[in-house]
This record gives structure tokens, C-alpha cells and sequence, in this order.
């Protein structure tokens, strides 16, 4: 208490000391000479014009001392010591930023990385999220291959050992100047950080266990266009798996179908899907619908023998000019064992942060039918930034009578999405579920198979 | 205990030192009444300066680190606190005048505002009977790059041997960026700023010759010799005309040494005359109004630049560059965002994020560009006060009411046909596009005068006479009512006189009045009043307040000092004040 009245003190010993004397207010009493002055201001006016005595400002001699920077004294200067202190700091970024520019050391290092149109190259990646937690590594690319517009690319990302990932790709607009496209991946994965929850939609977080899984999977894919926004594809894969318990506890029960064991696969997918919107990369309206089946059978064994179908639909509504943008879209996949075959849990259908239930961690709603309705809500936040706000909700199932409305699970959050018109985005999101909080930040190459459509995401 | 005292007596002293030390602005008397800055006197040549050319790092700092600098400054945040809430005004600009005005000087001349330019003065700008490149002989190309902004453009000396430089339009908006560069720069001439000689030219290519030693900054802005391939890829960028001849804008090269772009920030440490900071020189915060009803958003350091002249030895301050000026961004439109916010503008962002895109930006609107050749040039959605060039200019940032109101005078002294006559200048085949120009300068001008002289009282061109010694009459005129923003033309005036008293206590001497007329009448000649001390002085303030609605609402003060000399016993005007 003492304190403060120490404190108040000297701020008013300041303010007295800063104020003082020197003015007052106007209507303090008036001196002796006013009252003359007063009586003065009584008098009627004089017409008689004694003297003009505005200022010249046409004259060359300075009529007095240029004026002074009083703001520059050495109290101000002292004040801004942290200022100085400041800008000593960013004196380095000042240096580079400088010889950045003076030696265009952007266009050097775009030069290091892609060619001259900046169609193809190679360039380091870094990766938070997707498959793989975390990790570095490369992509070459060609959008251009040939001149034709083909386009390939390969990348590969390790995060140590035990977890890399590998994509190829390679796509044909025009096969033989045909009107059929050809698009081939290889996936190659090696990972001992898979996670999967038995019990499927009612697992629990605590029933996490781990699995490490060898993978390798190569599509290709012929479409062409119908009609108008519509198109056709079918789809050859070759699918080899090795899943085993990981070194991580706890491990993934070795009961598990498909764990411990491996598989060599061939399955063939044919496809329809409608797409209007205006933009792949930076949709702000139209459609995109697209359904699929999937017949899988394993060439090694008779161990593995399902059929897996998935329809998706996204809206893509403009608000304002399109700036805003409103997507609702919903996701349906099931898959069966047939001929008594069965389904290899890593091959489930899955809910998790990669794959639309963004609140949740990966593989954590994993069963043989998946349903997903998405609401994301994306505005104009800074030049290619977009925000977005975004409510997931979704289920996994054994079988359709399982569905129930209360046993949706749900995620929100937001973000800012850095999109382009080229193939290039990135975005940094939050979501909440009932399992806590997560962060997602990702390019567009997301080192996930296609399993669940993720475009647009 | 008692350490913790002292260092609370140190907060507070910190605190106080902040706020009040040199942030009072000097009152008029004490300002000296000066017209002419004593600023060119021989000094030795200063260094050149290289930071502010370039233009990332300008931005990058004013954008963020500068910003950043500035809350750190213990004196101007608890400054801009004392400001905000009530206890201080905020700095004013140091280099005015006793009457509010900026002194003719290196920076800046009065002109338009003061002497009314003829319409040939106006449409001539600082271009000279000579000034133009020659157009009989060949122009010799001594210089290039490959991208001047994103202007394309070159380098050229004429017979004459002046160097030009000569900047192109972008192939989709012929006219576009020549044109504004020539008006502005004539605006701007006319308001006061030292601004080169811009010509409009036409280019036949035929005529351009390669110097001997003519270099091309290309690939990593490395030189090179300039090759004819090189003025070939720039002009086949180039808009031609059918009989194959290119528009151009010629840009004489400023007289005298360059010693790079003055900074809006600081002062430079080798020129004596630079006394004042730079960002508290009234004629660079008062650009911001300049800037705003030009829509020059590119006022970055780079687009100035500091001539030594070497045989009278001293700097001069120019502005140049003003390819992205009113509809025109370099070799592109304007984007509308732009004089609406910042490049990196946080506060939009936070507001954008904020209102999760259910906040829409009044500038988010189609783009409406009714003529390619003007480029995106509006006033129904412009803003003087929200108006911001691309990125922060540490001046416009400091720009007070009074410094505004400063510019809004200037920019409101242009009439109807001193626009008209200047954006002819602009050389549009296309009259409705001169006319739609003219039309947007007019509306951004009347946006201005209306906006800054209702928060300022618009009280100007004052002038004291005396009657028999006994009686004085003050005139002026109300720019709101002659330039027509007032509200009506017949305001009441509400005036009252004080004494001011050396170490005392001021004393109201005629309580306040009201009159209708912008003539005062003040019974205190130089007969009446008897100064304390005979050697004194007496010096009253008249302070006067402006009601367009009979008297419910007064406008902040102006405040009028007339001295009466004891030797010369007469009364004449010695400062004015404005309070905003």
C-alpha cells in the first residue's frame, strides 16, 4: 500500500512538475491590465484603417531560424533503446533480405530446384501429418514431360528407418491422342507406427494398438470422358502387404485378420464420376460426385476375397461473388468379404484426420462401412489464404443396422488453407473431437492412398 | 521495500518522460515565422544512400519490423497511449512554421495552393521549353533490365546528350501507365514537391541506336552488353500505334549527383541541412492526402530520390516513379484492394479472420473498369482516411489531423478546370476516358475537402487591421464554405480573446462572441493594451470555433495570435494554431 502512495506521489510530483506554472486555464482571474483591456473591449469600433499587417510571404530573407526537431532529444532517444536494440536484432534479416534481391537469389535458387518454364524439377519436401507423423525428403517432377503435357512424378519422404513412404506417378491427358487417359501410381510404404482400434465404431482411445505394415501398391487407370462433366475410369491395382505387430506397445493382437501375415492382392475398380466444378485445385462451385466398386482378391491365398463400393458427393456453393464458398459433401464406403473370403484390417474403411473425421488421431475409426458428412464454410482471408471453419461428422460400421444417429462421431475446428489456381496448396488446421485436439499441417501431396476421396480437402 | 520503491519511481518517471517529453507541440508564438528554410548553404557531398532502394526489404520492414520497432519505443507507445486516452496531443510535424505552414525549402516549394499556377503552369508541370528529347536526331539506348517495376522501359540519351528514361504501357492498357505518370507528376509539381520533367513521346523504334558501352541488367541482375534482341523483346511487349510508333514516357534525368532515396524515416547523417526527421516533416505526412486522392500506392523509399548538386552543394528531395497512380499498379490495373489496405495489412487479416468472411470489405466489389486505358480508378468506395498505400510509409503513419488538413488544403485548391486542364495533359485518345479521369480526381477531391475540413476548423488566409490603434479587425475565409463542403454557406462564428501572460496566468480579455460574418471585431488595438514591462510585447490568442447548425455543434479551435511590437506599437499577426 505503502508503495502506491510512494507511486502516486511521484506521478503527481511529475504531473506538478510538467504542468506547473507555465499554463493555466482561461478563465482564471484576470490580471490588473485586463480590467483596461475589458473596459477597452466596451468601446465602439473605429472605422479608420491604421495598417495591414499581415506576414509577407514573398520575402527571400528568412525571417527566423529554420525550426528544430524537437522530437529528437536525448530523453526520446533513450526511450527507444529497445527500439535500437530492435532493429540490431533484425540487422541480419535486413542483410539478407538486401542481397536477396540485389542477387535475385530467388530466381538462383528456383534455378537449383526446376527448370527454365518451372514445369519440372526436383525440390525438397517436409512433412508434418499424413501417413507419416513427421519427415523429409524429395519430389522430382514433370508437368510437361515431352512437351505433351504429361506429367510424372516420384517422391519419397523417411522419417527414420522404419518409416518411409515412396509415390510414382505418371499421367497421359491423351493416351496415343486418344480422348482415354492413362494414370499410373506406385505407393511403397514402410511404417511401425500404424495405429488401429479394435472394436471399430465403439473402440475406445485407449484401446489404441500399433502395427507395423510393408506396402506396396500399383494402380493404373484408364478413363475418358462421357458426356459433358461426366467420365468413366476403370482401375487395375496390384497390392502387396505385410502387416505385424510393431515394436511399439501395445501391439496390435496378433488375431487381428491380416495381421502377421502378408498378402499379395490384384483388384480391378470401375468408376464414374461427375465433375463440374470450376477449379480442381481452388473449386468455388459445381459438383463432383463419384462412385465405385472395388473387387479384390488375393493371388497367393484364398485368405482374402472382398468387394468394396464408396460413393461421394461434394457441393461446392459460391456466396458473394465466390469468394465464399460453402462445401457440403458425404462419403458412404462398405466393403464385404465374399466367397468366404475376409478383409484385412488394414484395408478397412477409415475415419481419422486423413481421411474426413479431422478431430481424430490416425486409424482411429477403422470398420467395413464408413459414412461422412462434411460442412466447411472457406472465405478470403489474404491473397491466397483462404480461412475455413468446419464441422465433421462421421461413423464407422459393422453392418447398415449399426448406423444410429447417436453413434456419429463429430469434429470441428478451422484453418487457413493456402490454395492456388496450380497445383499447389497448403493448409494448417485445428480440430476438436471427443479425443482432444489436433493439428494438421500439410502440402497437397499427401502421401495417402486414395482410398477415401480426398479431393477437395 | 525500498528497492522496489525506486524502481517504481522509475516506471513512473519512464511513464511521464514518455509522454510529455517533447511531445507537447511548440504553440505558434514560439514557432519561428519562417517562409524560406535556410537549407542551401554549401555542404560537403554526402554518401549515397543504398538501403531504401530496395524495395523488399522496405516493404518487409515497414510491413512488420518497423512496426514492431515502434511499439518497443517506450516514448511512443506511452505517447500514442497518452493520445488515446486524452492526457497529450498527438506530436505534431516539427518543421512548421508559426502559422502552420510548411516553409519553402530542398523538399517542398508552395505553390498552387498559395499563387494560383496559370493553366499552361499547370499543364507544363516541371517540364522546361527545352526539356523535351530531341526528335530529329537518334537516341542512343545506354542502359536497361529487365524489368523497370514491371514497367518495360530503357534508357536513352539524346543529340542533346540528356539522358531519359523511357517507359512503356502494358500491351492490354495502352495509355494506362503513361498517362499516369503524367498527370500525376503534374499534380504534384503543382501542390509543391520536386518532382523530373515527364514528356509524353512518340518512340520510333528505327531511331534507337545501341550505345558503345550500353549495359543490360538480365539473369540475376548481372550486366551485360545491351543487345539489339534485348530492346526488341521490350518493345515487342510495347503497344505500337498503326503507323508502328510506340507511346512512351520520357523521364529527364534530375540534374546534379544521386545519393539514392531519402528515407520517411530518420535523417541523414551527412547532410547538416536535414535537421528534421523525416518522418516528422509536415510536406511528407501531408503527402498522405496527396497520395490518396492520386491513389499513389507505391510510395515506398525506393520512388525517391536525393540530388547533390555539386556546384552549389546541396541535397535536393525528389519524389519519382508514379506508374501506379490513379488506375494504374506498374504494368497492371490496380487491384481494388490496393489504397485500401496494405499488402500485409494484419488488421484486415484479424478482422477477416475474425469475422470468419461474414465481414465483407467494402472494396471487395466487382471490378469495374469502365475504360482499359485508365485501369481501376474509383471514388465511390474511396476513403481519405482509410485510404493506404501498398505498404506502411513511416511519414503517412504519423500523419495527424493538421497535417492532413494541410493537405486537404492543397488538394482541394485544385478547381474543376485545373483538373480538367492536368488530365488532358495525360494525352487519352479516348475522351470519355480523359473525362471519366477528371471525373474520379474531382469526386476523390471533394471526398477529402468535405472529410478533413469538418474535423478541422477550415479557417484560413487570416488578416489583421488595426483602426485608430484602438479597435482590431480580423479577417479570413472559411475554405469549407468557399471550396463548398460546408453544410451551409452562412456559419456562425463563436470567437473570444485572451491574453497571454509570460509565466502567469492567460487571461480572457473579450468573453466570447458570436457573429456570422468571418470578420471579428477585437476593441484591443495597440493604443488600448499597455504591455506589464515596457519592453514587453503583447501577445493575444483569438480563438475561434465554427457552428453550421446555429450553434448546436462547434468545430475544434483555431486559434489566432496577433502581436503588438511595443518599439513598432502595432498589431500584426504572429501564429496560428489548429485544434483537431
Amino acid at each position: 500500500m505503502k508503495i502506491h502512495i510512494h507511486s502516486a506521489a511521484s506521478l503527481l510530483s511529475w504531473t506538478l512538475l510538467m504542468f506547473g506554472v507555465i499554463h493555466e486555464r482561461a478563465d482564471a482571474s484576470p490580471s490588473p491590465n485586463d480590467a483596461v483591456l475589458q473596459k477597452a473591449a466596451q468601446q465602439p469600433d473605429s472605422t479608420q484603417v491604421h495598417e495591414e499587417t499581415t506576414p509577407s510571404r514573398t520575402s527571400d530573407v528568412p525571417q527566423g531560424s529554420t525550426p528544430e526537431d524537437t522530437d529528437n532529444t536525448w530523453v526520446n532517444r533513450l526511450l527507444a533503446a529497445p527500439e535500437y536494440a530492435w532493429t540490431g536484432l533484425t540487422y541480419p534479416l535486413k542483410k539478407f533480405a538486401i542481397a536477396y534481391e540485389q542477387h535475385d537469389l530467388m530466381n538462383r535458387a528456383l534455378d537449383l530446384f526446376l527448370n527454365d518454364e518451372r514445369t519440372g524439377g526436383v525440390y525438397p519436401r517436409f512433412a508434418i501429418g499424413g501417413t507419416l507423423s513427421s519427415g523429409i525428403g524429395l519430389t522430382a517432377f514433370d508437368n510437361n514431360l515431352f512437351r505433351s503435357g504429361k506429367e510424372a512424378r516420384a517422391s519419397y519422404l523417411l522419417a527414420t528407418r522404419e518409416n518411409q513412404v515412396g509415390e510414382l506417378f505418371y499421367r497421359d491427358p491423351s493416351l496415343f491422342g486418344s480422348q482415354w487417359t492413362l494414370q499410373t501410381s506406385g505407393f511403397w510404404l514402410n511404417f511401425d507406427e500404424g495405429h488401429f482400434f479394435p472394436g471399430g465404431g465403439r473402440s475406445r482411445e485407449e484401446d489404441q494398438t500399433n502395427f507395423a505394415l510393408t506396402q506396396l501398391a500399383w494402380d493404373v487407370t484408364l478413363g475418358r470422358r462421357l458426356i459433358g462433366d461426366l467420365s468413366a475410369a476403370i482401375t487395375g491395382r496390384l497390392l502387396i502387404a505385410d502387416a505385424q505387430p510393431s515394436d511399439r506397445l501395445p501391439t496390435t493382437p496378433t488375431f487381428v485378420t491380416g495381421n502377421n501375415s502378408s498378402m499379395t492382392a490384384l483388384a480391378i475398380e470401375p468408376s464414374i464420376r461427375y465433375d463440374s466444378r470450376d477449379n480442381p485445385f481452388r473449386p468455388t462451385t459445381g459438383w463432383f460426385v463419384e462412385g465405385a466398386f472395388t473387387y479384390t482378391d488375393q493371388v497367393d491365398r484364398d485368405e482374402f476375397r472382398y468387394l468394396g463400393y464408396r460413393v461421394e458427393a461434394q457441393r461446392y456453393i459460391p456466396v458473394f461473388r465466390g469468394d465464399r464458398v460453402l462445401l457440403f459433401r458425404a462419403y458412404l464406403a462398405k466393403q464385404d468379404g465374399v466367397g468366404g473370403g475376409s478383409i484385412p484390417f488394414y484395408e478397412l474403411n477409415l475415419l481419422d484426420l486423413n481421411n474426413g473425421l479431422r478431430g481424430f488421431d490416425r486409424g482411429r475409426w477403422q470398420d467395413e462401412g464408413a459414412l461422412l458428412f462434411n460442412v466447411e464454410w472457406r472465405f478470403p482471408v489474404w491473397q491466397d489464404v483462404e480461412g475455413s471453419i468446419f464441422l465433421d461428422e462421421g461413423q464407422v460400421f459393422n453392418d447398415y443396422q449399426d448406423i444410429g444417429l447417436k453413434r456419429f462421431r463429430y469434429s470441428a475446428g478451422g484453418g487457413l488453407r493456402f490454395v492456388s489456381n496450380r497445383k499447389f496448396g497448403f493448409r494448417i488446421q485445428v480440430a476438436a473431437s471427443e479425443d482432444g485436439v489436433l493439428t494438421l499441417i500439410r502440402g497437397n501431396l499427401e502421401f495417402t492412398r486414395q482410398r477415401a476421396a480426398t479431393l477437395g480437402f | 521495500m525500498r528497492t522496489h520503491t525506486i524502481a517504481i519511481h522509475i516506471l513512473w518517471s519512464a511513464l511521464l518522460l514518455s509522454i510529455f517529453s517533447g511531445c507537447y507541440s511548440q504553440p505558434a508564438p514560439t514557432r519561428p515565422t519562417v517562409w524560406h528554410a535556410d537549407d542551401r548553404r554549401p555542404i560537403l557531398e554526402p554518401q549515397e544512400e543504398t538501403e531504401g532502394q530496395w524495395a523488399l526489404w522496405d516493404g518487409t520492414d515497414k510491413m512488420i519490423f518497423y512496426r514492431v520497432g515502434q511499439f518497443l519505443n517506450v516514448g511512443r507507445s506511452f505517447r500514442a497511449i497518452g493520445t488515446w486516452v486524452g492526457l497529450t496531443d498527438p506530436l505534431e510535424a516539427q518543421n512548421i512554421n508559426a502559422f502552420d505552414e510548411v516553409p519553402d525549402s530542398t523538399w517542398f516549394t508552395n505553390r498552387h495552393h498559395v499563387n494560383r499556377l496559370s493553366q499552361d503552369t499547370l499543364a507544363r508541370g516541371a517540364t522546361k521549353e527545352q526539356g523535351a528529347p530531341d526528335m530529329t536526331g537518334p537516341w542512343e539506348a545506354i542502359s536497361g533490365k529487365e524489368s523497370l517495376g514491371s514497367t518495360p522501359g530503357f534508357v536513352i540519351r539524346d543529340r542533346k546528350n540528356d539522358l531519359y528514361l523511357l517507359k512503356f504501357d502494358p500491351p492490354l492498357h495502352p495509355e494506362m501507365t503513361t498517362a499516369s505518370e503524367v498527370i500525376s507528376s503534374r499534380f504534384l509539381h503543382a501542390a509543391g514537391y520536386n518532382v523530373p520533367e515527364h514528356y509524353l513521346v512518340e518512340v520510333d523504334p528505327s531511331r534507337i541506336t545501341i550505345g558503345e558501352k550500353a549495359t543490360f541488367r538480365g539473369r540475376y541482375h548481372v550486366p551485360r552488353p545491351l543487345t539489339q534482341d534485348d530492346i526488341r523483346a521490350i518493345l515487342e511487349r510495347v503497344p505500337h500505334q498503326p503507323d508502328g510508333t510506340l507511346r512512351a514516357m520520357a523521364s529527364k534525368f534530375l540534374p546534379g549527383v544521386p545519393k539514392g532515396p531519402f528515407l520517411y524515416a530518420g535523417q541523414r547523417s551527412d547532410d547538416p541541412h536535414d535537421r528534421i526527421r523525416h518522418e516528422n516533416r509536415r510536406e511528407l505526412r501531408g503527402f498522405r492526402v496527396m497520395a490518396a486522392f492520386l491513389n499513389h500506392t507505391d510510395t515506398k523509399a525506393a520512388n525517391a530520390l536525393d540530388m547533390y548538386d555539386p556546384q552549389a552543394r546541396y541535397v535536393t528531395h525528389y519524389l519519382i516513379d508514379f506508374s501506379s497512380t490513379l488506375g494504374a499498379d506498374n504494368a497492371d490495373p490496380q487491384l481494388p484492394r490496393f489504397g485500401n489496405e496494405y499488402f500485409l495489412d494484419f488488421a484486415t487479416i484479424g478482422r477477416s479472420m475474425a469475422g470468419a468472411g461474414l465481414y465483407v470489405k467494402p472494396w471487395e466489389v466487382p471490378l469495374r473498369m469502365e475504360f482499359p486505358a485508365v485501369g481501376y480508378f474509383e471514388s465511390d468506395y474511396f476513403n481519405p482516411e482509410r485510404w493506404r498505400p501498398t505498404y506502411p510509409n513511416p511519414a503517412f503513419l504519423r500523419t495527424t489531423l493538421r497535417d492532413a488538413y494541410w493537405g486537404a488544403k492543397i488538394v482541394t485548391s485544385f478547381t474543376d478546370q485545373d483538373i480538367d486542364t492536368i488530365v488532358h495533359t495525360g494525352g487519352f485518345t479516348d475522351p470519355r476516358a480523359e473525362q471519366y479521369v477528371a471525373d474520379v480526381v474531382k469526386a476523390r477531391r471533394d471526398k477529402i475537402g468535405r472529410h478533413y475540413f469538418s474535423l478541422v476548423n477550415p479557417l484560413d488566409h487570416f488578416e489583421v487591421k488595426e483602426r485608430n490603434g484602438t479597435n482590431l479587425v480580423l479577417r479570413f475565409e472559411n475554405l469549407a464554405v468557399l471550396r463548398g463542403y460546408a453544410p451551409n454557406d452562412r456559419p456562425a462564428y463563436r470567437y473570444r480573446v485572451k491574453r497571454l501572460v509570460k509565466f502567469g496566468i492567460d487571461s480572457v480579455i473579450l468573453p466570447q462572441q458570436v457573429v456570422h460574418q468571418p470578420t471579428l471585431t477585437i476593441p484591443h488595438g495597440s493604443e488600448v493594451v499597455e504591455p506589464a514591462v515596457t519592453s514587453d510585447d503583447v501577445t493575444l490568442a483569438v480563438e475561434i470555433q465554427t457552428s453550421y447548425d446555429e450553434g448546436k455543434q462547434w468545430s475544434p479551435k483555431s486559434i489566432v495570435y496577433l502581436r503588438c511590437d511595443p518599439k513598432a506599437k502595432r498589431f500584426q499577426l504572429s501564429g496560428l494554431d489548429r485544434e483537431s
